[in-house]
């Protein structure tokens, strides 16, 4: 690829500008909606860059007195952080040592397809015995709660990805650790998880998305500040008489950011190509 | 002194038995190559001797060890593998000294220890770098780096240069030949390659469908093998299989292209003659056989012949210097004790001495 004319470089850069402006288009207009003025959200024809810069929906939203919009909000952003981390790692925690299981064992392989099929019912399905099942231990309403659904979700999701991730380890490292004299655990944390490292990195962004985005059964399992995460919240903004649709858009902005955050502190492991010469490819 | 010794060691996967009794000895300092056509068992054996997988049943011990149930780590054996398996995490240094790290020796001791065999395989100064930065031979030097390290009783190769090029594995192949010299360590080495084989043994033991076919050493394997199939899996161009024919003359060779008088064997036989037994300049008591010339295929020091034999064809290889023309006609000459007679039914080698 050394040789590519100067205008098929140019070609290039122009289609992946164009690809960047297509995704980042939305997102553009949800933080220019979020600094408009009412009047500006509603002019005929629109505007595509306010009269003024209206920044107060901001710090409604950022408001902590009591009772306020913003304390609402604010405990709900906090509850998202809480739920989806808390569900992320756990997922984490029970998908590395049942990914590699399954991935060395593929006779269990089917244990895992089981598991997954269950994605298959719709959730309003599963949402009376999950109800039910959260009543009966007082976890309705309550971070944790949620937080265990959602990890019902994340690990076999998080598995799967895992166990892929784990099959181009050649077996070989861990017959050469076995001989070697390491532990299972030494195996686990010096040899093979460093190798996985950008797949667990990616499974760690897509489950934090997955829980911080679900709103369906958060919507189901919680009814107050205790609980109550940013999705709900934000449909609790759309859902008055009058919406006001720039209050709506700052909170989008402001629930985009953690994700962004964490995809940007993974960035380095998902950066592959590790397992690189450890072996003959 | 017998350091390992292999008692009636079976392995099933299934119903399908892999290993089918296999019973050795190894006297310590010895090189012992398990050769073999792929899938006959050899890697099954070597994992079955490092502790990875256990016999289903058999007894394998270690210096009067029974080493049957002990784990890898407990076996004092280091073994190197055919994909190297370096860590491709950790540093060259890392790499080698793993081993040590993993028994808790103290960092000094390590780090003594690992310049110590990275000197003797001459990749002290790559200590730094990662494997993927390595050539394919400097990963195979820090691999065995990395088993001698530990200096264990014994080291398992599992075809360690099968992934070199092949001006890269006769380098290899000599060096690790100067280190068992050199450090009198015991091993066990496999491999498909019977010049490999030939040139690193003490002794060999040919493998075949999970049986060892015959145990012996270099030279036994290569001028008295123990059956037809022996015979032609060693050299290269292989062995001529002629058949043969009882006659009043004696034993007619390719319908009657030669005849041994003496040779009156009992059963139907087959003859094997090695390409170089083979030669142009008759002398006293050879067998002839004349036929006439069919390919000439020059390899530098000398040239593949191909002989056309009444109905079949035998490959001589002769001297480079030799002029010779296609479908000119020759003679060649073989001395009879170079002839080897095995039963054209069972495969063995049978003794059909004149009489
Ligand atoms: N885990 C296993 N399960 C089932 N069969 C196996 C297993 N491991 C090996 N075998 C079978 O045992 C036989 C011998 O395998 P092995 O790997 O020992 O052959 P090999 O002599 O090392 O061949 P190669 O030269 O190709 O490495 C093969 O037929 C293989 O299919
Ligand atoms: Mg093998």
């Amino acid at each position: 690829m050394e040789h590519q004319s100067r205008w098929f470089r140019l070609f290039i850069h122009l289609m992946a500008l164009l690809v960047a402006l297509i995704i980042l288009m939305p997102l553009a207009w949800l933080f220019v909606m979020s600094i408009s003025s009412n009047a500006d959200l509603s002019a005929k024809p629109l505007r595509w860059w306010p009269n003024e810069i209206d920044i107060s929906r901001y710090a409604t939203l950022f408001d902590r007195s009591d009772n306020s919009a913003g304390q609402a909000f604010m405990a709900s952003l906090f509850n998202s952080i809480k739920v989806a981390g808390m569900a992320t790692i756990a997922a984490i925690m029970v998908a590395i040592p049942a990914g590699w299981a399954l991935s060395r064992n593929p006779r269990l392989g089917w244990v895992l397809g089981g598991i997954i099929a269950t994605y298959m019912l719709p959730p309003v399905a599963l949402s009376i015995p999950l109800y039910f099942i959260l009543a009966k231990f007082g976890l309705l309403n309550n971070v944790f709660g949620l937080g265990l659904v959602y990890l019902s979700i994340l690990a076999p999701f998080v598995t799967w990805l895992l166990k892929s991730g784990f099959d181009p380890i050649p077996k070989d490292l861990e017959r050469a650790a076995a001989i070697d004299g390491a532990r299972l655990d030494q195996m686990l944390r010096i040899v093979i998880l460093p190798l996985a490292m950008p797949v667990i990195a990616t499974a760690t962004i897509f489950a934090f998305l997955l829980a911080w985005d679900e709103f369906f059964y958060a919507l189901l399992f919680t009814s107050n500040q205790d609980a109550k995460t940013l999705t709900v919240a934000i449909a609790d903004l759309a859902g008055g008489r009058v919406s006001d649709y720039g209050l709506i858009a700052t909170a989008g902005v402001i629930a985009a950011l953690p994700p962004v955050l964490i995809g940007i502190l993974m960035q380095r492991s998902l950066i592959s190509g590790l397992t690189n010469g450890g072996v003959k490819g | 002194m017998s350091t390992l010794e292999l008692r009636e060691i079976r392995k099933s996967y299934g119903t399908l038995e892999t290993l089918k009794g296999i019973n050795l000895n190894l006297e310590s300092g010895e090189f012992l190559v398990l050769l073999g056509a792929s899938g006959c068992g050899k890697s099954t054996l070597l994992s079955m001797i490092s502790g990875l997988s256990d016999p289903t049943s058999g007894d394998i011990t270690l210096n009067e060890r029974r080493l049957n149930g002990v784990h890898p780590k407990d076996r004092d054996i280091a073994m190197v593998f055919q994909s190297y398996a370096l860590y491709p995490n950790l540093s060259v240094a890392r790499n080698i000294g793993f081993g040590l790290e993993m028994r808790g020796i103290d960092r000094s001791t390590r780090e003594k220890a690992v310049l110590e065999a990275a000197k003797v395989l001459q990749v002290d100064h790559l200590l730094d770098r990662k494997p993927g930065d390595l050539s394919g031979g400097q990963r195979q030097r820090v691999a065995i780096g990395r088993a001698l390290v530990r200096k264990p009783k014994l080291f398992l190769f599992d075809e360690p240069l099968s992934n070199l090029d092949a001006k890269l594995r006769l380098e290899m192949r000599s060096e690790l030949k100067r280190l068992h010299q050199m450090l009198g360590v015991t091993v066990v080495y496999v491999t498909h390659d019977q010049i490999e084989a030939m040139t690193l043994a003490s002794r060999i033991a040919v493998m075949r469908g999970g049986c060892i076919e015959q145990l012996g050493t270099p030279e036994e394997i290569y001028n008295r093998p123990a059956s037809r199939f022996v015979a032609e899996f060693m050299g290269s161009p292989p062995i001529n299989i002629l058949a043969t024919q009882q006659t009043e003359r004696g034993l007619e060779i390719a319908s009657g292209a030669a005849v041994l008088k003496d040779l009156r064997p009992t059963d139907p036989v087959v003859v094997g003659i090695r390409p170089e037994a083979l030669k142009t300049q008759a002398f006293d008591g050879a067998i002839t056989l004349s036929g006439t010339v069919d390919l000439v295929e020059l390899t530098g020091p000398e040239q593949i012949v191909s002989v056309a034999l009444n109905d079949t064809r035998v490959t001589a290889t002769l001297p480079a210097d030799l002029p010779l023309a296609l479908g000119q006609d020759i003679d060649l000459f073989v001395e009879p004790n170079r002839i080897l007679t095995f039963d054209a039914n069972s495969g063995d080698r049978v003794e059909c001495l004149p009489h």
